[in-house]
């Protein structure tokens, strides 16, 4: 069998004593950062992206995956104890999660929360392992246009699956896609849009502008709201282990959510958010007695749990294999990789094998340490929730900064940080997304390279965007995506999934 | 004119300026053809596209009513703002512990009901906290007092 010699060779790589004690300090900070009211996956792994750099580029990797799954469960924390998403994927885990706290069962809902994302996301990692070698060969016979058509139908996902108003949204990726240029052209050299600021020249630091938005702009939203009192479930805990009944129940909700998640994250501008919507929307429609959805089923809180867990694996295949993100925290991952010298890809895949399968390995590693680090580790994590905002956003300010500076150790990166902080808060004030704005600074450069090589090859005819059938096929999708939201009746539904 | 819709009357607002700034600016650099795309090319599309996409947001804004837009409460976004751009400057001079007292000091202005006790308490602690973990223990290469 070749995927067991190959998973072995992972796990070789994965497991060794340095790399296992990384993974836990990057559960336990991500936990602790993701528990943080406000601070989603993407600002905590810019934040603790700094630490890595030292690291040779497996251990990074096992310590950015473990940061990545922390972030992801203290939201669900959050959700489930305060009645405030950490992120967008927690946000249908708030509405039984919280019913459930309420009733004095917050513990069996951060159970089974922390078992169903362990499950999930030990079958998502296998089918990782099994799609991905495939999907590379596939790649490598990818021409130029076909990049680029990819690049925009994922630029269309983000656009459908972002809040409120799309034309905002479109113009947040064209937004993110001239930021994105700023800097030096790889084609010519010559030096864009940097108003002759020579720390320009390398282009906008990236961490500095998602914690910027994602971060330093949310804080100064939420100091200007401050009225929203949140409410800590903080007395009764209960026992955190979901009794047996409750685990027969969920049995066939986590599977579910395992499925759609799996499938729903490889796509563009999916992974964890779509998958949570989609699979608690599924588990009304299918569960029996779905009377109790709303009041605190416990299956309401399995099936986007094991969902959002197996989407944000699979949302590593486009990453790994194609070198193209699909969600801001993959970004990420690819600056995070490309600071280590590998540019994601099929060719980086193929021709260094013990770093895609040490991933895979550190993949499980780092679900598996989630589980026995927060089962016994709740209580921490509530009492941290107990705290006060007024006493919190210190903190998260302090962390943003030593992060931003720690990437360069160059201070003119805060004064971006301050930058990308107010244009954020006027975005948000404004109704638009960060999300897709963030895409689009990654893709930029790259889709501005694949256009110029396609269309030097058909010489300058643009019609080879059509011509070939893999790069008409992603158009047509992305098209198809585009008009699937004009048309009302799933325009209102898009609206009534994006509210619950 | 009325602007019925101030939410989306100035974001697109916005991004018509942005797009054309763009636009103005990417002149500096060569078009070329589309077989040989100089410098210009893409961000001069975008540009375009961008201020297109403002104006069929700012346009409808003066026609249909929509979201308005309350004016921002200054004291957050001021505090937070400078905050970050004392710690940037102080750094370099005088050291982490230092840039980071001013940085939460400033920081804690930004809400009334932080006590100054209480932000004073806050300082310490976080400065102890981020020197044990970030320096100390994960080894960033920090100057924690200023160079004498």
């Amino acid at each position: 069998m070749d995927i067991l010699s190959n998973l072995a060779l992972g796990f070789g790589v994965a497991v060794t004593l340095q790399n296992l004690a990384y993974c836990f300090i990057g559960v336990f900070l991500g936990t602790l950062i993701g528990v943080l009211p406000g601070i989603g996956p993407v600002a905590t792994v810019a934040m603790l992206l700094p630490l890595t750099f030292n690291l040779n580029p497996a251990t990074a990797m096992i310590m950015l995956a473990g940061i990545y799954y922390g972030a992801q469960y203290g939201g669900s924390t959050t959700a489930i104890l305060v009645n405030i998403p950490g992120e967008s994927s927690s946000v249908v885990t708030t509405i039984d999660g919280h019913a459930m706290a309420k009733q004095g069962r917050a513990g069996p809902a951060l159970g089974i929360a922390a078992i169903a994302s362990f499950v999930a996301g030990s079958i998502a990692t296998l089918v990782v392992a099994l799609f991905s070698p495939p999907l590379a060969e596939i790649a490598l016979k990818f021409q130029p246009a076909d990049y680029f058509s990819l690049m925009v139908f994922g630029l269309v996902g983000a656009v459908v699956l972002a809040r409120g108003s799309i034309r905002k949204a479109v113009a947040m990726v064209v937004l993110g896609l001239l930021l994105g240029l700023v800097g030096s052209d790889v084609n010519s050299g010559v030096i864009r849009f940097t108003f002759g600021i020579p720390a320009l020249a390398e282009g906008i630091s990236f961490a500095a502008l998602a914690m910027g938005m994602f971060g330093v702009a949310e804080v100064i939203y939420n100091l200007e709201q401050r009225a929203a009192e949140r409410q800590v479930v903080v007395g009764g805990i209960g026992r955190v282990m979901p009794s047996l009944a409750d685990l027969r129940q969920c049995i066939w909700s986590v599977a579910r959510g395992t499925g759609l998640g799996s499938l729903l994250g490889i796509l563009p501008g999916g992974g964890a958010l779509l998958s949570s919507f989609a699979a608690y929307t599924v588990e009304k429609k299918v569960a029996r007695a779905p009377k109790n959805f709303g009041d605190g089923d416990i299956r309401g809180v399995a099936a986007p749990e094991a969902a959002n867990n197996a989407g944000a694996q699979t949302s590593f295949i486009p990453m790994l294999t194609l070198g193209v993100p699909s969600n801001p925290t993959m970004a990420l991952m690819i600056g995070a990789l490309m600071i280590q010298g590998i540019q994601p890809g099929p060719q980086a895949m193929l021709q260094r094998p013990e770093l895609f399968w040490g991933i895979v390995a550190s993949m499980w590693i780092g679900n598996l340490f989630l589980l026995l680090l927060n089962l016994p580790l709740v209580g921490l994590w509530v009492r941290l929730l107990a705290v006060p905002y007024r006493l919190l956003f210190p903190a998260i300010l302090m962390f943003c900064c030593i992060g931003v500076y720690s990437i360069n150790n160059n201070p003119f990166d805060l004064f971006q940080l301050v930058v990308f902080s107010a244009l954020g808060y006027v975005l948000l004030k404004l109704g638009c997304e960060p999300a897709p704005l963030i895409l689009g600074l990654v893709l930029g450069p790259m889709m501005e390279e694949y256009l110029r090589r396609a269309l030097l090859i058909s010489l300058g005819d643009p019609m080879v965007l059509i011509t070939s059938p893999l790069s008409a096929a992603f158009l047509m999708a992305a098209l198809a995506l585009l008009v699937s939201i004009a048309i009302p009746a799933i325009r209102t539904q898009r609206e009534v999934a994006m509210k619950e | 004119m009325r602007i019925r819709s101030p939410s989306d009357f100035w974001c697109g607002l916005l991004f018509i300026v942005v797009g054309i700034a763009f636009v103005v600016l990417a002149r500096n650099y060569r078009l070329g053809t589309p077989a040989r795309m100089g410098p210009g090319f893409f961000p001069t599309i975008l540009g375009g596209i961008l201020a297109a996409l403002g104006l069929t947001l700012a346009i409808p804004a003066l026609l249909r009513d929509g979201d308005a837009l309350a004016f921002p409460r200054l004291r957050p976004i001021m505090a937070i703002l400078v905050a970050i751009m004392v710690f940037a400057l102080l750094l370099a001079p005088l050291g982490f512990v230092l840039a980071a007292a001013a940085l939460i000091l400033i920081a804690g202005l930004a809400e009334p009901e932080l006590r100054p006790l209480e932000n004073v308490g806050l300082t310490l602690f976080l400065i102890a906290f981020s020197v044990v973990i970030f320096v100390v223990a994960l080894g960033l290469p920090m100057n924690l007092w200023p160079d004498l």
